[in-house]
């Protein structure tokens, strides 16, 4: 056997797997299995980011990686103590078995090591009851794949520390556009129960019910105040909790002990209260066992207001885990009381009902507002560009003589027609110069996911499917879905003129703006191609009329 | 437990004389349990095997493998009955996955099956039956010796057609399964000794694109025009797409370790592409060498495999032992030659007896430690019934 030979081999064969990797984790694991593989030895250890060498005679150095050893395994980032004649110096082979008493546990004694160290910043020890057969210098041969293998755990911790600033940017921003979902769907689904309501204590009852099953928050319930001597508040509804339960609670709108709980105080003063942990806050006090028992760690408790202004009751609503509402949510689930204030005062006066659909599509429009700029503070470059689209888009359809109805809910859609962009790392939003196809492949998901993040929300229009469309061309050559015509909405058709020509009149990352003629000849050129024929021809009109974008 | 009534030959499997074998040992194992070892021929004899186990209410495990050796030959009827005197912690794992990303969670849960029976000793060996048409076996076992580490000692072997038919060849007492693992953990055990006794020739070659068991490059050359070069000029044979499964399996490949020691990889198919296929997966950039059967040792391997036996449990003279011959190997030695290492195995060692069967792929290490591998054309031995091994 050619000795050389086989080492180069062996060496290219290792730095290939080591070059293969991307995270420490599995790059170290590698490391160790090419290693025991090639060598014979059990067991393998790493150890990175040894302290300095003080001349101490143990060193306090973290378990970063093990092979072979079911014990040591177990204690993988944990911090060993250990003998530093073991970990440091130079590559060595050693029988050794008192140095190496402190790894050796039930059922497994070491009396051999191979020393490896990785630049100055760690080492690899393998280890053996014996040492194993080999004809090669193993002290030697992997000293190149250790310089290797320092200079590829620099890079991979490089790489996950990049990585994990893009995944933790874009999960804060998740988070923040869930909260919001879930109480905009609480909402449109609130609406529906006021617009069929007929009965006050049903309309309750279902509004508990929708807050809980579909916003899926903990509890819902619904306190009347009672003008009685001990201005007691009294349940009138609830869901996710016993009525039997609730009813024993002792809650009173009064300013004493059972009165400081965020419904009684909302009650009071007419303001929304928020207790971010029950278990712990002082306010909560008298009810803190119950909380602990049904899991109501946060509290939201929100006014109910008659037409004179006064607080006749509360909505509470209870998440199970503490700190659970954030600002856009409180704001969104404020306009859910706000609506059953009015629902339940319109029942009381039928004659309202009209003025209650306008707030009601208020409500819907002050989210779909608070969604838009949920994206927009997160991607700089592209703000305002869905409001623009918005106006340019309203102004095609009433140049086509489209109904009002059917305009409004267009411009609505343009408001929020790229909210998928949440879905996609800033940093690919606001790259200058041209993009990969993967990250390309990325921006183009932001229609789907606009189609999920808004499809359960009922609204009076088909906003999530304009949102889904709105890059669908008249071909078939666009996505997600390939549409073509007449399968492509005149409402989404509008939207994608709009977007087309607001992106390539505005400023981009990647270039300057090009002005409004370039913005036109473009969707000109491709007039009945990509565009819908009609719907540039109205463009071209709104602009001679006079359209500007801010 | 008598040293040398744990391992039953039947030659006929017959209804009655199971029932009789299974009725005597529970006579003296109230607890036990059965491992049967099957030839590909009496396949259809599991139903039946089942059966009689769920009557008698013996927990009941086996493999069905190209044929069995017994008595110093190969046989392609009846059964090795092997007794456990209590039936050890056994599953069933149907339709391993193939797709890398799919591998870890499905090793994880085997783990956690595996790890609450360990119990304290650490004289315990992971049995693995594979069925052979697995073709990651390698990747497979890496994956498990990061869960379970020297937790356990590693033996094995593979299963299945020898004309590798896929076909259902792992059963317990109620199912019958393919493309699965059939795990059992033995203890206390100490273990198996694998020996092949290839000599590696000088010259080596880097497999320098691979996908799992196909080779697809050497010397970032179409595989098979390597192939033929390196069999002309190391023993002057033509090998052609003709001529190449009558030829391949007497060349097959060895992959060097810097150890010094050999894995042997048996190509069984040929592409269109130049690209072979081999019993065994075949890591990228692996040094590889043309091993060929007459630098088979049979004496030297033998001798091997007994002093390794002798180190894992004492002398083998008058116990029983378990045996896996690989099929690659009988085809590359011939029957005649196979049967003589056979012969040799049952003189050298002094066995009471030897039960085996022929295997497509073999388990375990060389020393009683370390890192667990897949091999072909290698003998497997291990004491069987012992309470000590």
């Amino acid at each position: 056997m050619n000795h050389e030979q086989q080492i180069l081999t062996i060496l290219y064969q290792m730095d290939m797997a080591i070059g293969g990797e991307v995270s420490v984790k599995p790059l170290l694991t590698r490391t160790l299995q090419q290693l025991l593989y090639h060598t014979s030895f059990p067991a393998g250890l790493v150890f990175l980011d040894l302290p300095p060498d003080t001349g101490a005679p143990t060193v306090d150095a973290r378990l970063e990686a093990v092979v072979g050893d079911f014990e040591l395994g177990e204690n993988i980032g944990h911090t060993l103590t250990l003998p530093a004649a073991l970990l440091r110096g130079g590559h060595e082979l050693r029988e050794d078995p008192a140095l190496l008493a402190a790894l050796s546990a039930k059922g497994n004694t070491y009396a051999a090591f191979l020393r490896l160290p990785i630049d100055s910043n760690g080492v690899i020890l393998l280890l053996s009851p014996k040492i194993p057969h080999s004809e090669l210098p193993l002290t030697r041969i992997f000293q190149p794949v250790m310089a290797n293998l320092g200079k590829a755990i620099l890079l991979c911790r490089h790489h996950e520390a990049y990585t994990a600033g893009l995944v933790s940017e874009r999960d804060v921003a998740w988070e923040k556009l869930r909260k919001v979902n879930r109480a905009l769907k609480t909402l449109s689904s609130g609406n529906e129960v006021l617009v069929r309501a007929t009965e006050e204590s049903a309309l309750l009852q279902e509004m508990c019910r929708v807050v809980v099953e579909v916003g899926g928050y903990h509890v819902a319930w619904v306190g009347y105040a009672q003008h009685d001597a001990q201005q007691s508040v009294l349940p009138m509804a609830q869901h996710g909790i016993d009525g039997e339960q609730l009813g024993k609670l002792r809650f009173s709108w009064a300013d004493d002990e059972f009165g400081r709980g965020p419904t009684e105080a909302a009650i009071r003063s007419g303001e929304q209260q928020f207790i971010a942990d029950a278990y712990t806050d002082p306010r909560f006090a008298p009810w803190h066992a119950v909380a602990i028992e049904s899991r109501c760690a946060s509290i939201l408790a929100l006014p109910l207001m008659d037409s004179e202004g006064q607080a006749f009751g509360a909505i509470t609503i209870d998440a199970a885990e503490a700190n659970a509402f954030d600002e856009e949510e409180i704001r969104l689930l404020r306009e859910l009381a706000n609506d059953l204030s009015y629902g339940i005062v319109n029942l009381r006066n039928r004659t309202e009902r009209r003025r209650s659909t306008a707030q009601l599509h208020k409500g819907l429009e002050d989210a779909l507002q608070a969604i838009a700029a949920t994206v927009e503070m997160r991607d700089p470059y592209t703000a305002g560009h869905q409001r623009r689209v918005a106006r340019l888009a309203e102004a095609i359809a009433t140049e086509l003589g489209l109904p009002q109805e059917r305009i409004h809910g267009i411009r609505l859609a343009g408001t929020v027609h790229d909210v998928g962009k949440i879905g996609v790392p800033a940093e690919i939003l606001s790259k200058p110069g041209l993009l990969s196809v993967i990250e390309f492949n990325l921006i183009k998901q932001h229609p789907s996911i606009g189609y999920e993040i808004l499809k359960e929300v009922e609204f009076p229009w088909p906003i999530a499917q304009m949102v889904r469309s709105h890059h669908e061309r008249q071909n078939g050559s666009g996505y997600p879905d390939g549409l073509q015509g007449e399968e492509i909405l005149l409402d989404t058709r509008i939207i994608a003129v709009a977007d087309v020509v607001e992106a390539m009149f505005s400023y981009r990352p990647y270039r300057p703006g090009l002005g409004m003629q370039a913005a036109l000849n473009e969707i000109v050129s491709h007039r009945g191609v990509l565009y819908d024929a009609q719907v540039v021809d109205a463009c071209l009109r709104v602009v001679e009329q006079g359209f500007k974008f801010d | 437990m008598t040293s040398t009534n744990t391992a039953r030959y039947l030659p006929s499997l017959e209804e009655n004389f199971l029932d009789e074998q299974l009725v005597a040992w529970q006579a003296e194992q109230p607890k036990m349990g059965v491992l049967v070892l099957l030839p590909e021929a009496e396949r259809d004899a599991v139903p039946r095997i089942q059966q009689v186990c769920a009557r008698r209410q013996v927990p009941v495990v086996g493999a069905v493998f190209p044929a069995l050796t017994e008595g110093g030959v190969f046989r392609t009827q009846g059964a090795w009955l092997l007794r456990f005197d209590e039936m050890p912690y056994a599953a069933l794992y149907p339709d391993l996955p193939r797709e890398p990303e799919k591998i870890p969670a499905a090793l994880d849960a085997i783990a956690a099956d595996i790890k609450p029976h360990l119990g304290g000793s650490h004289d315990t060996t992971l049995f693995l039956l594979f069925d052979a048409m697995v073709p990651n076996i390698a990747t497979l076992l890496d994956e498990l010796y990061l869960r379970i580490a020297n937790r356990v000692h590693y033996m094995g072997a593979n299963a299945g057609s020898e004309s590798f038919k896929p076909m259902p060849c792992l059963f317990d007492g109620a199912s019958i399964i393919q493309n699965g693992v059939l795990a059992l953990l033995l203890q206390p055990h100490r273990g198996a000794v694998l020996e092949h006794g290839y000599a590696a020739p000088t010259q080596t070659l880097t497999a320098t694109s691979t996908e799992g068991n196909r080779i697809l490059q050497i010397d970032w050359r179409p595989a098979f025009e390597v192939y033929q070069e390196m069999a002309r000029a190391q023993y002057g044979v033509e090998i052609d797409r003709q001529n190449f499964y009558q030829y391949a399996v007497h060349f097959p490949f060895g992959i060097l370790r810097a150890n010094g020691m050999t894995l042997v990889r048996i190509p069984v198919a040929l592409e269109q592409d130049g690209s072979l296929f081999c019993v065994g997966e075949v890591p990228p950039n692996a040094l590889l060498t043309l091993l060929k059967a007459p630098a088979v040792d049979s004496a030297h391997t033998i001798d091997r495999l007994t002093e390794g036996l002798q180190e894992l449990g004492g002398s083998p003279a008058g116990q029983e032992l378990l045996l896996f011959y690989c099929a690659g190997r009988r085809l590359h030695l011939g029957i005649e030659a196979a049967q003589n290492e056979l012969r040799l195995l049952a003189q050298r060692s002094q066995a009471a007896q030897i039960a085996g069967a022929l295997s497509l792929g073999e388990i375990g290490g060389s020393t009683q430690w370390g890192y667990p591998l897949f091999h072909n054309a290698t003998l497997v031995a291990s004491y069987w019934g012992r309470s000590d091994t």
